[in-house]
């Protein structure tokens, strides 16, 4: 059995003090808190070397105000006092004005109940007389109390009445526990040399050779480590992004501040179509209205609004404005990146992906916030049709991990058929998750593009909470440290 | 979307074809109208804004009679009595130029009806006429009036009428004052001399578009012939209004005696009730849709659907009823043959597009960054783009600045785009001061400044320290591998800049241009974002380490 140096000192110091001794002598002893004599003493009795034995002291004590009456007299007592110093009574008001209410209706309680006093309600003032003179039975009690007796010392008779005395808050009992300490079996020399920790001084010096290593209690909690780790949200938009990868979608980007022409325009949304309305963007102050595209593309996306343009559509029949499409606003959409690539990207096949913040004026709820990330794809090429946009949804929805989804009929302005997507979760049911759709001739011609387009968004927010199992949308931007710290994400 | 309320008994006895429940739901949702709430027989339905004759329940119904091969509706119309006059006074041309009516006889309204006649007028007013700007919508008894009508403008103070559920007569500024209606539609007038006014031979006033129409003439349970004018500022949209409301209203019966507009020099007959010509190629269908489908086989798609089709020379004309505002495309009739056969009828196929993935630039230098970063023991967090315009002014001491400034935010807390990523990192350490020290967090993002007036984007990292003790070398050291790690020999050099400490900052150089900054951050800073710990901070432009 090994033993500690602090382990070993105490067994020392108990030694010295004739192998018996009680917590507080040993803390003297050893310049050691109290507190670290109870730790060490009840390892030692495991090992076998000392017996403990915990001695509950109960005794009596004045409270700050028993003391005051034992320096001044009981109430009762000063009370008779008074009353024997004058003829003919005391007016009750005149006694409440010396004493405190509750000492005052002590002392007039135990007046009438022995008789010694008596209220004269006769009179225009009631009064207390004396009726005989007597020493009131606690005077006596509270002084032996101030000598702090043990419980034990004290009579039945006399425990009764310290319980009045508690009651009217004169004493309180006071309990300590002393833990007594004695010495059953010596420590041998051999087990002196133990250490706790292996050090490198050790291991140089060869000391390792002749000492014993101290044992860990080894199912203890071990203390806490903060690391440094990626964050859960990026982690998933990445895992999203390598089934792109995978499936040979290329990562574009465009402008989060955005012209209305490339939000808007572009994709083929009238100028007075109700989502346009100020409530559905945010627009913004500080930067030059422009339009970021060539006249070429300009002047053919008005005209598909004015007239169709010769895209085969009759077009929207209203009078196109260029200061509208100039508007900056924060891009509503990453659509506007599909748009922008499809018209740097004019031969087939086309392949691309735009996973990236968009901004909604929004209520800010557990479902909704103003700044939420979007998942925008496109694939276009000769023969592509909607049974090539079911198929790759299906693999998309597949590759994410959810085994079923179903179609239906939707509405978006610019892609003809639009079609949205439900996936199923295990416990979830069936989860809207998808907009997606062909985009329309009046989106792909004024571009220059002539070979079919099939385009999808992903609310990949909703995705993401489910992945991570939270059920606001503002954790996945989480403020909160210990979030992040604590919480194992896989 | 709009959503739209029906009744299950109305809605079964307009279809009229005994189908049960499930097919009926089935339907709906098969023809894009989805049920979001059903409580006893009244549903709640999201419906699509491309197909407003769906904003009631009698055009729904009708899409689903014809989708299970019921009977069209024929148009009866009015034996023995000319069109209704209305003279349109040359005044309106400057306030709201143009008007369209029609009468529809032998009706019977029951309560059920006046409720889906009154969504209908605000599902149209809200979505297509642009809050009642580009159109507005009037139904009244037309035994409660005397033709000819007039449509004209006046001077405000001249109308005088009772308007709808009031029992004082008002002059047009009191309107436009006192009544409910007045005070959210009055931006439509704002500025205008003259307010339009339609009344009838004898001077009784029917309404005042687009604001509000006259107590006399009100639509009850008893009436039996009505009169819907609709006026606006683009005819387009008020014909349409128009022929869905009258294709509607007849859907529960009623013969139609049309309108004659004069507007002195161009008369006009409404409602018009056009049908919409689109040529279809059949090769179309395959294209866009990869079906194989037989002539009759599209013939009947699209018939359910509510089309006539002709066939001309290899190609299809499609005719398509004068309540469809959607189909401006050959590609929107192969939507309907789509819908007509079921999206989930349609085989999916994967593509056979080989094409090489491939990250955007720079995503692997990013990557690279991150590693490291979290090598050094510092934890990713991520801060929004939007921000709270003090945070990246006052609260860190910096300069005003040109940022990109929202014009209609709906919270402070996001009302600018940050132009840099520390301030917002001191702000998350603020809300966290409750948790373990030491702190140590990075966040690689995107921020976005103004240059030349115009907005541009760059990726910054930034990283902060907070902890008992943090001093200048600790932050320094982290900047000093970072770049040791990425290969890169970077320089420090003197430098003051909020929100760091005089004295304990540096700028980074690298290449000979600077970067970015390190640092100890200012007391004085501290205290704003409420944190009782020092903290060493560093802000980068990774504009050049990721080839941008």
């Amino acid at each position: 059995m090994s033993l500690s140096s602090s382990e070993v000192r105490l067994l020392e110091s108990l030694k010295k003090l004739g192998g018996r001794a009680d917590a507080a002598s040993l803390a003297a002893a050893l310049n050691e808190p109290i507190s670290s004599i109870f730790p060490l003493s009840s390892l030692l009795r495991d090992k076998g070397y000392v017996e403990t034995q915990e001695i509950i002291k109960e005794w009596y004590e004045l409270t700050e105000e028993g003391k005051k009456c034992v320096e001044i007299g009981l109430p009762e007592t000063r009370l008779c006092n008074m009353l024997g110093s004058k003829e003919g009574g005391v007016e009750l008001d005149e006694l409440k004005r010396n004493f405190d209410e509750r000492e005052f209706s002590a002392a007039l309680g135990w007046g009438k109940r022995c008789g010694v006093i008596e209220i004269d309600r006769t009179g225009r003032t009631p009064k207390v007389l004396l009726k005989k003179k007597a020493i009131p039975d606690l005077e006596d009690l509270i002084k032996k109390i101030s000598d702090r007796p043990e419980k034990a010392s004290l009579s039945p008779q006399e425990l009764e009445k310290v319980k009045e005395l508690e009651k009217r808050g004169l004493v309180s009992l006071r309990t300590s526990k002393t833990l007594v300490v004695e010495l059953v079996k010596e420590a041998s020399v051999q087990e002196l040399e133990t250490c706790r920790v292996l050090t490198s001084d050790i291991l140089k010096s060869g000391r390792w050779r002749s000492l014993r290593l101290s044992h860990y209690d080894v199912r203890a909690s071990p203390p806490v480590i903060i690391i440094g780790k990626k964050h859960p949200y990026l982690e998933f938009l990445e895992e999203v992004k390598e089934i792109l990868f995978a499936m040979g979608f290329e990562e574009a980007s465009g402008p989060y501040v955005e012209s209305e022409f490339w939000n808007f325009d572009a994709l083929f949304q009238a100028q007075d179509h109700p989502a346009r309305a100020i409530h559905d963007s945010f627009q913004v102050k500080g930067v030059i209205h422009q339009i970021d595209a060539s006249e070429d593309v300009i002047s053919k996306v008005k005209a598909v609004h004015e007239n169709g343009g010769g895209t085969g559509s009759k077009g929207w029949g209203y009078k196109w404005s260029r200061e509208i499409a100039s508007r900056p606003i924060l891009r509503s959409q990453t659509t506007s990146v599909s748009v922008r690539y499809l018209s740097q990207h004019r031969t087939p096949p086309v392949k691309a992906f735009c996973l990236s913040k968009v901004f909604r004026p929004d209520v800010i709820d557990s479902k909704h916030m103003v700044e939420f990330c979007q998942l925008d794809g496109i694939m276009g090429d000769h023969g592509i049709n909607v049974r090539h946009l079911l198929g790759i949804l299906n693999e998309f929805a597949m590759q994410l991990g959810f085994n079923e989804i179903k179609f239906k009929p939707s509405y978006f302005p610019f892609t003809e058929p639009s079609i949205e997507a439900y996936v199923r979760h295990p416990t979830l049911g069936w989860i809207e998750c998808l907009g997606s759709g062909l985009f329309r001739p009046e989106v792909t011609k004024p571009l220059g593009i002539d070979f079919p387009v099939i385009a999808w968004a992903f609310g990949i927010d909703r995705l993401a909470m489910i992945r991570l199992g939270v059920d606001d949308i503002r954790e996945l931007h989480t403020s909160n440290l210990g979030m992040l710290r604590e919480k194992g994400w896989v | 979307m709009p959503t739209i309320n029906i009744d299950m008994k109305d809605l079964k006895r307009l279809i009229s074809l005994n189908l049960d429940d499930g097919t009926i739901y089935d339907t709906l949702s098969a023809l894009k109208c989805e049920p979001e709430q059903i409580v006893g027989d009244k549903i709640t339905l999201e419906v699509t804004s491309d197909r407003p004759d769906f904003f009631s329940c009698e055009g729904i119904a009708r899409g689903i009679r014809l989708y299970h091969s019921g009977p069209r509706l024929k148009v009866r119309h009015y034996q023995g009595a000319k069109p209704v006059i209305i003279r349109v006074d040359p005044s309106v041309s400057e306030v709201r130029p143009y008007i369209v009516s029609a009468v529809v006889r032998d009706l019977t309204l029951d309560e059920e009806a006046l409720v889906q006649m009154m969504q209908l007028q605000e599902k149209l007013h809200s979505t297509y006429c642009s809050n009642r700007k580009k159109g507005s919508i009037g139904i009244y008894d037309i035994d409660k009036v005397c033709p000819p009508l007039v449509y004209a403008a006046l001077p405000p103070d001249e109308i005088r009428f009772t308007p709808l559920g009031f029992n004082e007569t008002m002059n047009g500024f009191e309107i436009l004052k006192r009544t409910p209606k007045g005070a959210e539609y009055a931006w439509i007038l704002e500025g205008k001399s003259r307010y339009p006014l339609l009344s009838d031979s004898k001077g009784r006033v029917l309404s005042m578009p687009p604001i509000i129409n006259s107590e006399d003439t009100k639509v009850t349970e008893e009436t039996k012939n009505i009169i819907i004018d609709v006026t606006g500022t683009e005819e387009r949209t008020i014909n349409l209004c128009l022929n869905i409301l009258v294709t509607s209203l007849m859907e529960r019966g009623g013969v139609l005696q049309q309108a004659e507009v004069l507007y002195g020099g161009r008369e006009i007959i409404t409602p018009k009730l056009d049908r919409v010509r689109t040529e279809l190629s059949p090769s179309k269908i395959k294209e866009v849709a990869g079906l194989d489908l037989k002539l009759d086989e599209i013939l009947g798609l699209l018939r359910r659907m509510g089309h006539d089709v002709e066939e001309e020379g290899g190609k299809l004309v499609v005719f398509s009823p004068p309540y469809r505002a959607d189909i401006i495309h050959e590609v929107d009739l192969v939507e309907d043959i789509v819908i007509a056969l079921g999206l989930n009828n349609i085989e999916p196929e994967t593509p056979k597009v080989a094409t090489i993935g491939r990250p955007l630039k720079g995503s692997r230098i990013r990557k690279r960054i991150r590693d490291i970063m979290i090598g050094m023991g510092f934890q990713e967090v991520i801060t929004y783009l939007l921000s709270n315009k003090s945070v990246l002014e006052d609260k860190v001491l910096m300069d005003k600045r040109d940022l990109v400034e929202l014009i209609n935010p709906v919270s402070s807390e996001f009302a600018v785009l940050r132009d840099c990523i520390l301030p917002k990192l001191l702000q998350f350490l603020g809300q966290n001061t409750h948790h373990a020290y030491p702190q140590r967090i990075f966040e690689c993002g995107d921020v976005i400044f103004v240059k030349g007036g115009l907005p541009k984007v760059s990726t910054h990292l930034a990283a902060a320290i907070a902890d008992h003790k943090v001093s200048y070398e600790d932050i320094q050291a982290v900047a000093a591998s970072l770049f040791t790690n990425l290969s890169k020999s970077i320089k420090f050099e003197p430098y003051h800049k909020a929100p760091f400490l005089e004295g304990r900052t540096a700028k980074i150089i690298l290449d000979g241009d600077e970067i970015g900054v390190v640092g100890e951050i200012s007391p004085q800073v501290l205290v704003k974002f409420g944190l009782e710990f020092p903290v060493g901070a560093l802000e980068c432009d990774l504009s050049s380490l990721l080839g941008h």
